[in-house]
């Protein structure tokens, strides 16, 4: 991983050349959480790009992103490490043999234990154990980007379990001890406030919040994303999306969907927008049944106020 | 010195009520470090990664930070107590004082605070005043009436009795040179005064809300039930009060939900694999959906203790879904549509108009209750019951307070009068005791508290 950083504006710049525009906070929550060794908490509503933030992180840093995507039942034993336990069985049933070999010449109970007592930790030893994500991440050879997607999605123990990697990089296993991080990786946590996190975890994190962007930014994101839109097109475009995010919506559309939307206009090779072509591709801007009705309602007020 | 800036701004943040561990204070400081002060900008967004983490707290941070580093654009030297506006006085000053030459020997000022005065010298002039502000424990201002009080103080401190005798002796005098520095000694006094008021009043801002805050929380917590509506920001505190527990609780809610092993199906599944259990399957736990009613006496001797109680069982249904609560004084009635129609200050005070009256009769409201939700009761039912239990000399009717009890899952009885007055006059508690898993006085929110800290932590276990 690269470690040196010089400045904001570096981690800027060289987002922006992969196509990840964003504003001077996001660059700088990034840049105080290398320098710091500290995780990143990136909170927002879906779409404005915060798993993207990881991504983008990682091509910058030059370090390889290793992914935890978290869901409700979400345990150790799949963020951390299993027991290959059919590896293991099998391996009894086929050694079996073997392990009577070995037990045999002992004289009594206690002889025979010492001796398993010598083989025993074979069968919990680095040959069957799976590491998942979050021990690769502490055992890599170079240092990761780990990017624990939606934590508020896994259950309220687990966020616990976090905690000693998150302040100290370190994990305990019981059967192997304590496992440190080799290289310390850089950790972005997301959260989509489903549920409030626990203030334990908030506080070892840097906090960063990303709001929908304002329309300058989400029209430059445009531009690089879609190069090929024309201005016009692009700047009709946010500025329709910005009004649809000012309305009471189940769902409001994000960057993402914003970015869909203007590809798909320009598949229909659109230059202007008009309020029937946005009737008929309004479904990929909204994806609420309620909120396609509402906005379809109101798209001639919408569409004729931004003529005026 | 960069740590003493970041403490004072981390003060002022625990008194907007955002909370700020230690760990976070040091994290401040590096990125504080990192950032420089050059860049306020960045250094608020920085500062604001740290320091304040929900959205809330981003907006109280914003207002802090704002206030608190608006003379800070660059921290001066060793007077770092949050010096207002230093250069800005000196100007002034300089202004009235044309015929001054810097680093005079104070122009025949005779007392030592008229000669600082007069000489052009911010920096010591602020020492001074830090000093002071120390001498005179301007970090002890507990409330806002006191500012002009430590603000004398201050002025003593600086040795401003000699100044006063001084400018009284100057304007006695005949000597036209004599009057004018008069003139500027007054000038620069109440300048000084001016900029000590600052001083306190921001040292107001930074300790004293915390403080106050503190000592009015504890305070809101001791005063009994009935006063308590006296106070501003009862109702904040409670729903804070019960947020608190809700959060406790509502964790220990969400145990692991794999039960025991389900020897059945991995039996089953192990046929497959020559008789070997190759995997492992558990039985899921259930949960049971707790329910709770509530029974308040909302008669003018305990309507104070119904109604916090009432705003504290709604407060906290993240964790108990299903409340159903009812009212009786003269008359009985369910009021749960009240409290999920409208905010719970509304529908208390709803509640209150309606029901609120004289002549309680206990046995009248169990023998209603009973009729009205007998079947309703089941063992996953706690029932509350809030009332002092005097009765106005009729029959009690324990046997239907008997039979609820054996129906529910836990009966507890609430009353706000002490211990010691219970059985007193026309009071049946007594009677009644005997058929409550417990009883407790209530007479404060801290007790208030404690009970629901209680209730939620035995219905979150048998929830489990």
């Amino acid at each position: 991983m690269k470690t040196r950083i010089q400045s904001v504006a570096e981690v800027r710049d060289s987002f922006a050349r992969q196509g990840y525009i964003c504003n001077d906070q996001i660059a700088l929550a990034v840049y105080l959480a290398a320098q710091l060794r500290k995780p990143i908490l990136v909170e927002g509503p879906p779409g404005v790009g915060k798993t993207e933030l990881a991504k983008a992180s990682a091509a910058f840093l030059e370090a390889p992103l290793i992914r935890l995507q978290c869901y409700e039942g979400l345990d150790e034993a799949r963020a951390l490490y299993e027991w290959k336990y059919g590896k293991q069985l099998l391996y009894t049933q086929l050694l079996r043999e073997q392990l009577g070999g070995a037990l045999q010449g002992a004289d009594d109970l206690q002889a025979s234990m010492a001796r398993l007592g010598d083989l025993g930790d074979a069968f919990y030893s680095e040959a069957f154990l799976e590491p998942r994500p979050l021990l690769q991440a502490l055992r890599a050879d170079e240092a990761t980007v780990l990017l624990i997607d939606e934590v508020d999605k896994a259950d309220q123990e687990f966020e616990a379990f976090l905690l000693e990697l998150l302040s100290d990089y370190q994990i305990s296993i019981p059967e192997l001890g304590t496992v440190k991080a080799r290289h310390e990786p850089l950790v972005f946590l997301t959260s989509n406030n489903s549920r409030e996190l626990s203030d334990a975890l908030k506080r070892r994190c840097l906090h960063l919040f990303i709001p929908f962007p304002d329309a300058a930014l989400e029209q430059n994101i445009i531009a690089v994303r879609v190069p090929e839109a024309p201005a016009e097109l692009r700047a009709q475009l946010v500025d329709f999306v910005q009004r649809l995010r000012q309305m009471d919506l189940k769902k409001q559309p994000a960057i993402s969907e914003s970015i869909d939307w203007a590809k798909a206009l320009l598949l229909l090779h659109v230059d202007v927008l008009d309020a029937a072509l946005v009737d008929s591709t309004l479904n990929l801007l909204l994806k609420h049944e309620e909120d396609l009705r509402q906005v379809r309602d109101a798209l001639p007020s919408l569409i004729s106020s931004r003529r005026a | 010195m960069s740590e003493q800036v970041i403490g004072q701004f981390v003060k002022a943040l625990r008194g907007a009520d955002v909370a700020v561990s230690t760990s976070e204070t040091l994290d401040a400081v590096r990125v504080a470090a990192l950032i420089g002060y050059e860049h306020r900008q960045s250094l608020k967004q920085g500062l604001a990664m740290v320091l304040a983490k929900s959205e809330v707290d981003k907006l109280a941070f914003d207002e802090c930070f704002d206030a608190f580093f608006r003379f800070e654009t660059r921290p001066a030297g060793s007077t770092s107590s949050a010096p207002p506006e230093p250069s800005s006085l000196l100007d002034k000053m300089k202004q009235w004082m044309p015929g001054q030459q810097g680093g005079g020997s104070g122009a025949g000022a005779d007392s030592e605070l008229g000669q600082a005065l007069l000489n052009d010298d911010a920096g010591a002039l602020n020492r001074k005043v830090a000093e002071a502000l120390k001498a005179a424990g301007v970090e002890n201002i507990q409330v806002i009436t006191q500012k002009g009080l430590y603000g004398r103080r201050v002025m003593q401190a600086l040795g401003s009795d000699a100044l006063d005798q001084e400018i009284i002796r100057l304007a006695n005098s005949e000597v036209p040179a004599d009057r004018r520095l008069e003139k500027q000694l007054r000038d620069a006094r109440q300048q000084l005064r001016e900029q000590v008021r600052e001083q306190v009043a921001g040292q107001f801002l930074l300790q004293a809300r915390e403080h106050g805050r503190q000592l009015r929380e504890s305070t809101i917590r001791e005063v009994n039930l009935r006063l308590l509506s006296e106070f501003r920001g009862v109702h904040q505190q409670i729903e804070r009060m019960a947020r608190r527990l809700a959060r406790k609780h509502g964790r220990r809610q969400q145990r692991a939900r794999r039960g025991r092993l389900d020897g059945r199906r991995t039996t089953v599944t192990a046929l497959q694999h020559g008789g070997v259990p190759a995997a492992l399957h558990w039985r899921r736990r259930r949960r049971q959906k707790p329910k709770l009613m509530v029974i308040c006496d909302v008669s003018s001797s305990v309507s104070a203790a119904a109604r916090f109680l009432l705003m504290f069982l709604h407060a906290v249904n993240d964790v108990v879904p299903s409340v159903r609560s009812f009212v009786f004084a003269s008359r009985f009635a369910e009021v749960t549509t009240l409290f999920d129609e409208l905010p719970p200050e509304k529908a208390i005070a709803e509640v209150m108009d309606r029901y609120a009256g004289p002549g309680t009769d206990y046995g009248g409201m169990l023998q209603q209750f009973v009729d009205l939700c007998d079947a309703r009761i089941d063992r996953h039912t706690t029932v509350i019951i809030l009332g002092d239990a005097r009765n106005n000399d009729l029959p009690p009717q324990q046997q239907l307070l008997a039979h609820i009890g054996q129906r529910c899952q836990q009966l507890f009885w609430l009353n706000p009068e002490a211990r010691g007055r219970w059985g007193s006059g026309d009071s049946v508690m007594p009677i009644y005791q005997p058929y409550c898993r417990e009883a407790f006085p209530c007479s404060n929110l801290a007790g208030l508290e404690r009970f629901v800290d209680r209730l939620l932590r035995d219905i979150a276990r048998d929830a489990g």
